[in-house]
């Protein structure tokens, strides 16, 4: 059974008279004990889905229209009230800057109680702290942390308290928005690393949102590849970052320098992002696609099953391999 | 044969005030050694990547490199004169010579300017070209076999009007319009977008590979320096561990630093299997650092002699120089 589903997901802003289609007609099943990579450059709409689903963006401005289904329950129908259970206890976010999620004023250990009274007010001073190191030893944080202020602390520290702080309910479902991108490779990769070990030891479901390529083949099973608000790939790590069906992955991954053998040619895709506030009829990446024909002008593709767990949205795709 | 630039025992020291004492900021004891002792040289139309971790003096070292910082001590030289001396005689010809490309583009220009008016500026002050008319001729060529066409549209545009990737361009273009002999491209496409940041990278390789224009590529991102340049410079904490030929340094790393670095430099292909070397610490600050090698508190070969005393830089292959105690 799938523990989270996105169904017809479209998200738009609306801003000065414009209307801005940040995340278009997304579809999306992840199941219990997942690790999902959403990969797409800026503005490809990957960290809109991920504060769509904890209903995080500004009702004001904000349309959403579709379905993301929790455990069986649509988190785009229930009560604010409702959803505030939900939110941290089931489904909890670590943010790129943690610096600028954490009050400079407050000592950390006085947050965390904080953020645990909330869900849990009954809950005494000890217990929490217990608690909390208890957590702090899974991120590898020495116990001082938690009398400390976060300026007293390095990046990747932050990080780890960010990290802990996420966990402390041990929830269901944990969305990583660009949470390492900041710090240094070192860095980077013993946080990854400690990710991968809690989540074999505290079942989490995981979805991990970068522009790093790199990160997502190392860490992650399934990867999702966005552009300009729409997905057009998504299926097995091994298979998509291998065999890229779409002209975009391919593109995507020709932009990495690579590190063994012959330094060969970089190549990079032509021009840029489109303007998200104009529809488009064809293809979104038909503009800046090798292969595009008049089709791809005309229609919108269609999200295609490749194979059984291998979906690819392009005319080209199913032209060639698809019966 | 003498080369471009020759660094010599370069340092550069930062005074750290003391907050402890309530309500007196002076200079306190700390000294921050941004730099401590770094040489090299480099030939004309080479290209140097230097990279480190975030705090080990790669930025500092570029913007002595074009005289925006003074050294504490150590001398740099550039087509065998010392910089002190040049900028003495000939400011405007040396900044002219060494031209910076910065790491966002969008705080490199006044905003208040327009692409014609950021370019043409360079030209006038250096007195290239007799009128306006043919000044921007020189930039609309420049601009026009860098692809950003038709070059019109552009010229009378404002910064904001930009995307990040054509910015950055612009900014490449500024820096190469007066024909320097050296460019400092300090995190020059780490902002940008995989997709674009190849385009970019090109567009400078092919610039300088025209001009004959050495460049020291400064990046953390190991990647793209690997793909650049022709030698690479591994710093730890101010210091240069590891100096040789880019595949001499990314495939036979000598240094252990090197060798962490290189093997948590994650890959795109899921296939590969690669082991890491995992250290544990963070990067230390470089305030007060002891008498003994920088890296041996996180280093996983450390012994006592490291903590001691400093390696020497000894020479253990073709060009190509680590400082370790380890090494044969």
């Amino acid at each position: 059974m799938s523990l989270l589903e996105i169904k017809n997901l479209n998200v738009k802003y609306k801003v000065e008279g414009k209307e801005i289609n940040a995340v278009r007609n997304i579809s999306l099943n992840v199941e219990a004990k997942d690790s999902i990579g959403i990969v797409g450059e800026s503005g490809s709409g990957k960290s809109t889905l991920a504060m769509a689903i904890l209903r995080l963006l500004p009702e004001k401005i904000v349309e959403t229209t579709g379905e993301i289904i929790f455990d069986g329950i649509n988190l785009l129908e229930i009560s604010e009230n409702k959803l505030r259970k939900i939110r941290w206890k089931d489904i909890s976010v670590v943010f790129q800057k943690s610096m600028n999620s954490l009050s400079p004023v407050h000592k950390i250990g006085f947050q965390i109680k904080d953020i645990y009274k909330v869900h849990e007010p009954n809950a005494t001073d000890e217990e929490i702290k217990e608690k909390v190191l208890e957590l702090f030893k899974l991120v590898n944080l020495a116990d001082r942390v938690y009398d400390l202020y976060p300026h007293e602390l390095s990046g990747g520290m932050m990080q780890r308290v960010s990290i802990a702080l996420s966990l402390i309910f041990y929830p269901k479902l944990l969305i990583l928005d660009e949470a390492t991108t900041a710090l240094d490779v070192v860095t980077q990769g013993q946080i990854l690393d400690e990710i991968m070990k809690l989540q074999e030891k505290l079942h989490l479901t995981r979805i991990m949102i970068t522009h790093d390529v790199s990160v997502v083949s190392s860490t992650c099973k399934k990867v999702a590849v966005m552009y300009a608000g729409y997905l057009l790939e998504f299926g097995y790590v091994s298979d998509v970052l291998t065999k890229p069906k779409h002209p975009y992955t391919q593109g995507l991954l020709k932009s990495f320098p690579s590190f063994t053998g012959e330094r060969k040619d970089l190549r990079g895709i032509k021009g840029s992002l489109p303007d998200l506030s104009i529809l488009h009829g064809g293809c979104i990446f038909a503009d800046r696609c090798e292969e595009a024909t008049s089709i791809c002008f005309r229609e919108k593709p269609k999200m295609v099953k490749f194979s059984d767990s291998w979906n690819v949205a392009c005319h080209l795709v199913v032209g060639e391999d698809y019966e | 044969m003498s080369s471009l630039i020759r660094v010599n025992n370069l340092v550069k020291w930062y005074s750290q005030r003391s907050v402890n004492k309530k309500y007196i900021l002076g200079h306190g004891e700390g000294i921050i050694k941004a730099i401590d002792e770094v040489s090299f040289s480099l030939d004309k139309g080479e290209i140097l990547g230097i990279i480190g971790e975030s705090g080990c003096g790669k930025s500092t070292l570029g913007r002595l490199l074009v005289a925006l910082e003074k050294p504490t001590d150590g001398s740099i030289e550039f087509e065998g004169q010392s910089i002190d001396n040049i900028l003495k005689q000939n400011p405007l010809q040396f900044r002219r010579d060494c031209q910076m490309i910065f790491q966002n583009p969008f705080d490199t220009f006044d905003p208040r300017n327009s692409i014609q008016k950021i370019l043409t500026t360079a030209l006038k002050i250096h007195n290239i070209g007799a009128s306006k008319e043919e000044r921007i001729n020189i930039c609309i060529k420049f601009m026009e076999d860098l692809g950003i066409k038709p070059a019109e549209d552009y010229l009378y545009r404002y910064p904001h009007e930009l995307s990040g990737g054509q910015l950055q361009r612009i900014s490449i273009i500024r820096s190469m319009l007066l024909n320097p002999k050296l460019i400092i491209a300090d995190e020059a496409v780490s902002m940008l977008d995989v997709s674009v940041r190849a385009d970019i990278i090109n567009v400078l390789l092919k610039l300088v590979k025209e001009q004959e224009t050495a460049m020291v590529f400064i990046s953390h991102d190991i990647l793209t320096t690997h793909y650049i340049s022709d030698v690479i410079a591994v710093m730890y904490l101010g210091r240069i561990v590891e100096i040789g030929k880019t595949d001499d340094v990314i495939h036979n790393p000598r240094h252990p630093y090197t060798k962490v670095l290189i093997s948590n430099c994650a890959s795109i292909d899921p296939l590969e299997k690669r082991s890491v070397i995992k250290i544990s610490g963070e990067a230390p600050t470089p305030i007060n650092t002891g008498p003994g090698c920088f890296f041996y508190p996180r280093c996983y070969r450390a012994c006592e002699k490291c903590k001691e005393s400093y390696p020497i830089m000894i020479e253990v292959g073709d060009e190509h120089y680590a400082s370790c105690f380890y090494l044969e």
